[in-house]
């Protein structure tokens, strides 16, 4: 089990006027290879979630083990350095944390600073580079002149060329366009079949339904429910008490449902998805 | 019907030769609901910042109103748009959430006696009244989104333009602010300009205004342009889900026309389910 997290609590500005409790109680475990979807609400303590994996926040009360490392209240950060390299975490638009004069430079500056010769780091960087679909002549290009979704790779590649082996995104594809969206996804997909454990943090349902094997869902600081992805959507009326929408595909099938039809809810491609639907039509 | 936003012949470069913004008119009636609708880099927020004044056009003309948009004009016409840009970070100016809804009302002089039942009336309607002693960047996205849209919204604009202003809310919070812009367009007659990617957010609008590299590629009533398949696909957009799974159906013979609206497909379906 490459993540737990038991009891954990997370108290932001603890012992000030404004202190704010983001997690309570959370006890979660992650499997080894899946690829997992956090979803809930703006302010349903997600990021905080995530932040706890690698070291980033530590928890107020409770512990979080990634590995072999413990994260715990008083953990000396600085112990926990290592983690970094293995849990790589991708925040909510990424392409703000370029800041080098070349894509190169930029992308090696993770692994330079923990001790890794350049000579390694730039194989790694090419290595890095192509995984996100972009070609060797992008290195000494300035990552200010690319577009964002092209930005946005090469912030990634800035954590892959670590090597993690666990994979943390914060709304990865917020802003990107359909056809960026779905390229990115399809990415991170690739990543977890190559054995990388993935947890991505979204609002898109339809993200969940067609590239997610686990989901958890969050509220008020509480995980309120976690299960396969089928399990998750296969409780609409849970769901909407939630206020959490429906993938389109599954939402589509609950309507029909109500009005006569009986389509499985867990399909999740459009072929299944007309197949069932022929099947229950009178031919005209 | 009094036409809200004119634009001929617009062209605009960041450098020579090196068009962003190449021939585009267009014009937006009164009250209208459009949608701009393009890929990543397709010139939809430039056309926006264009409209605002804050970026200089080349070549062209910009009515907002029936005034001309120029050096002289431009600080009238800001008064009348109000813009929601997608980075809220890049938007905010106070030290509180109050503070920061106050700003636009100070500048358009509204009296201070006023202000308090304004701020207090926008933030409750966008969901944030509970936060206005926050600090503006302690918030996560969605929130500062919101907040964004409340100190717009404040201020009254006779047109309000959205640049992906909903796109770090979750499902419910764009819903809400839907509904609550809807709302407002029925109180005021606001004319509404959503630059956006998402085809259900554009499935909302009255008109559509195709984008691509820079020029207008189609316009027109959403219902004609959102269904124009090989068009949207070939801009790197998305096929509302109705249309795939109505075309199919009408391909295998179960349904005579295809829809692009859920709830008319389901209705249409569910004539023809069989009764075991």
């Amino acid at each position: 089990m490459p993540i737990r997290f038991e009891k954990v609590e997370h108290l932001y500005s603890d012992g000030s006027p404004v202190s704010f409790q983001a997690l309570k109680g959370i006890d979660l475990d992650i499997e080894d290879g899946s690829m997992t979807a956090i979803i809930g609400h703006t302010g349903s303590g997600k990021s905080t979630l995530i932040q706890h994996i690698n070291a980033l926040l530590l928890p107020s009360s409770g512990k979080v083990t990634v590995q072999d490392y413990v994260i715990s209240p008083t953990e000396r950060p600085a112990k926990l350095k290592p983690l970094r390299q293995i849990a790589g975490l991708v925040f909510q638009f990424p392409e703000y944390q370029l800041f080098e004069e070349t894509i190169e430079k930029d992308i090696i500056f993770g692994p330079m600073n923990f001790g890794v010769p350049e000579e390694k780091a730039k194989a790694a960087a090419k290595e890095a580079l192509k995984a996100v679909g972009l070609d060797e002549s992008y290195l000494e290009r300035s990552p200010f002149d690319l577009s964002g979704g092209q930005k946005r790779r090469v912030a990634i590649a800035g954590i892959l060329v670590m090597q993690p082996e666990i994979l943390v995104l914060d709304e990865p594809t917020a802003g990107l366009d359909p056809q960026g969206a779905t390229e990115m996804m399809e990415l991170f997909q690739s990543l977890n079949r190559q054995g990388i454990t993935v947890l991505v943090v979204t609002h898109d349902m339809n993200q969940v339904l067609h590239y997610c094997d686990h989901a958890v869902v969050m509220s008020e600081g509480k995980i309120v429910k976690k299960g396969t992805v089928a399990e998750i959507f296969a409780e609409p009326a849970y769901l909407n008490e939630l206020s959490i929408q429906l993938p389109t595909m599954t939402q589509f099938i609950y309507e029909l449902n109500q009005k006569g039809f009986q389509i499985d809810m867990s399909i999740n491609q459009l072929d299944d998805l007309i197949a069932a639907i022929e099947a229950q039509m009178t031919s005209r | 019907m009094e036409n809200m936003i004119e634009v001929r012949h617009l062209c605009f470069e960041y450098e020579e030769n090196q068009p962003i913004i190449q021939d585009v008119s267009f014009t937006i009636q009164k009250g209208q609901f459009v949608a701009i609708l393009g890929h990543n880099g397709s010139g939809k927020s430039t056309i926006a910042k264009l409209l605002i004044g804050l970026l200089e056009k080349k070549s062209g003309e910009i009515i907002v109103a029936g005034t001309p948009l120029t050096q002289e004009t431009f600080y009238d016409i800001r008064h009348d748009i109000g813009i929601v840009f997608q980075n809220p970070d890049n938007q905010f100016i106070g030290a509180t959430v109050r503070d920061d809804i106050a700003f636009g009302l100070e500048n358009k002089c509204v009296p201070p006696e006023e202000m308090d039942a304004i701020i207090d009336s926008f933030s409750k309607r966008v969901g944030m009244y509970d936060f206005l002693d926050h600090e503006p960047s302690k918030l996560s996205g969605g929130q500062k989104q919101r907040v964004a849209i409340a100190g717009i919204l404040a201020m009254a604009p006779k047109i309000l333009i959205l640049d992906e202003a909903t796109s770090m809310l979750d499902p419910r919070g764009k819903k809400e602010i839907n509904e609550l812009v809807k709302k407002l367009r029925q109180e005021s007659d606001m004319t509404v300009i959503s630059i956006t990617h998402d085809i259900d957010e554009a499935l909302q609008s009255d008109q559509v205004i195709l984008l691509n590299q820079g020029k207008v590629e189609k316009m027109g009533p959403s219902d004609e342009i959102l269904r124009d398949k090989e068009t949207l696909l070939r801009l790197g957009l998305n096929v509302p889900f109705a249309y795939m799974v109505s075309e199919r159906l009408k391909k295998d013979g179960y349904l005579d026309q295809i829809e692009i609206r859920q709830e008319r497909l389901v209705d249409q379906l569910c004539q023809f389910v069989s009764k075991k």
